[in-house]
């Protein structure tokens, strides 16, 4: 019964938020397609426009699948089910997670096949790319973070501010890293010790933001 | 309690029906019926009698054995009012079943109840089946002549007189009360 209970809970928020999911799918195929207009402006402004796409939707979708449902009580409809608090935590927390990866998911590997089909595209640019993906990943799973844990409005705006202001200054610090930078035009991706550092410190803030959110999901024991 | 606005009543319906494996489908669809409600109608659509009748519909169509319910016809029409406790009155058929529900509409509570507790300030203060209530509570209307004094009786909790008439509230009606104002001189005009 627990299993298919959170089975149904996650059903239930992928069917309610299909449209936001599928439009910034659109969204990413149309900066994809901007990108393939092979000159060096359309490139940085598909670019800019892929990863605007992964950052609005970053921030959206703990909002409206977790605060949303708090603030308009719907949650108090599934208060009258079988649920138990823990369920609806791990639902909530499995659904939004996943509604963000899938799409993040079809970017990276578009994104990763573009720079290997353009010839006129380095194949140094593969480790840039995987670096800068890295980033909206850690941003939203801030933001849903502190929508799960405080089920607070407050707390998850000052989560997508901290987040989103900071895209900036570590993208001018990643471009600037010479292990990063002085490889861009080489013919394959070079993977240097700081670029597996930085690699491995995103995984890193990944696993202890998602493993502080399941810990602390896993003891909730009240709806409210 | 709120139903996802950007839903149809009928995904609504298959979500409550994939979590409890006896939803009663006939039911539902006779519920739908009764209520003039239709599945493909999305939430944001009905009317606030409207909503209220579809989350009862999600509600009976589990065939629930206790049903607990928090002021069911606050804010609806007459007409609305009326399906809702029809339909409620229908459930207190089935003796296996049972309805808790917090009302301040002393007519419904009247016209559904067994039993009724009063609670004020998240303390009871009164419970007991209907029909003692109904027994015990008695609006007296009185004609007091001039110069004639009200008593003040045991099972009275208020009395209000404007000029030569007053009416006394009794929450322990016992028939003697009559008799003990008309010894003072009062006329009751009825009970």
């Amino acid at each position: 019964m627990s299993g298919s209970v959170i089975r149904t809970l996650i059903l239930k928020d992928w069917q309610l938020h299909r449209t936001q999911i599928s439009f910034s799918m659109v969204a990413g195929v149309v900066a994809l397609g901007v990108v393939q207009l092979r000159s060096e402006t359309a490139f940085m402004v598909g670019t800019v426009w892929l990863f605007v796409a992964l950052i609005v939707l970053g921030s959206m979708l703990p909002v409206s699948n977790v605060i949303n449902e708090r603030k308009k009580q719907s949650a108090v409809f599934l208060m009258s089910l079988p649920i138990s608090a823990v369920q609806y935590g791990m639902a909530k927390m499995v659904s939004t997670i996943g509604m963000f990866l899938i799409p993040w998911g079809a970017m990276v590997i578009a994104g990763w096949t573009l720079v290997l089909s353009r010839h006129d595209i380095p194949n140094g640019f593969i480790t840039l790319m995987f670096v800068l993906f890295g980033l909206p990943l850690i941003g939203f799973c801030l933001i849903a973070a502190a929508a799960l844990v405080s089920e607070s409005e407050g707390w998850t705006i000052a989560a997508t501010i901290v987040s989103n202001s900071s895209y900036g200054l570590i993208w001018y610090f990643i471009i600037r890293e010479p292990a990063i930078n002085g490889t861009l035009k080489s013919s394959a991706p070079v993977w240097s010790a700081p670029v597996l550092a930085i690699l491995g410190g995103e995984a890193a803030a990944i696993a202890l933001i998602l493993g502080l959110t399941f810990y602390l999901q896993s003891r909730k024991r009240e709806f409210i | 309690m709120r139903l996802y606005e950007g839903m149809t009543l009928g995904w609504h319906m298959n979500f409550i029906r994939s979590i409890y494996p006896n939803w009663d489908a006939p039911y539902s669809q006779l519920l739908l019926k009764r209520f003039g409600l239709r599945a493909e109608q999305k939430v944001k659509g009905l009317s606030h009698g409207q909503r209220v009748k579809a989350t009862l519909l999600l509600v009976l169509a589990r065939r629930p054995r206790l049903l607990v319910l928090d002021e069911p016809t606050t804010g609806l029409d007459p007409v609305a009012r009326h399906e809702i406790l029809r339909e409620l009155t229908a459930v207190m058929t089935d003796e296996r079943r049972s309805i808790l529900f917090s009302s301040h509409n002393t007519q419904d509570v009247e016209q559904i109840s067994d039993r009724i507790t009063f609670i004020d300030r998240g303390r009871i203060i009164d419970s007991m089946d209907k029909e003692t209530y109904l027994d015990r509570w008695r609006r007296l209307r009185l004609e007091v002549p001039a110069g004639i004094r009200l008593p003040t009786l045991p099972g009275i909790i208020d009395v209000r007189q404007d000029g030569r008439l007053a009416v006394a509230t009794a929450n322990a009606f016992a028939p003697d009360m009559a008799s003990a104002y008309e010894g003072t001189g009062a006329r009751v005009q009825s009970i």
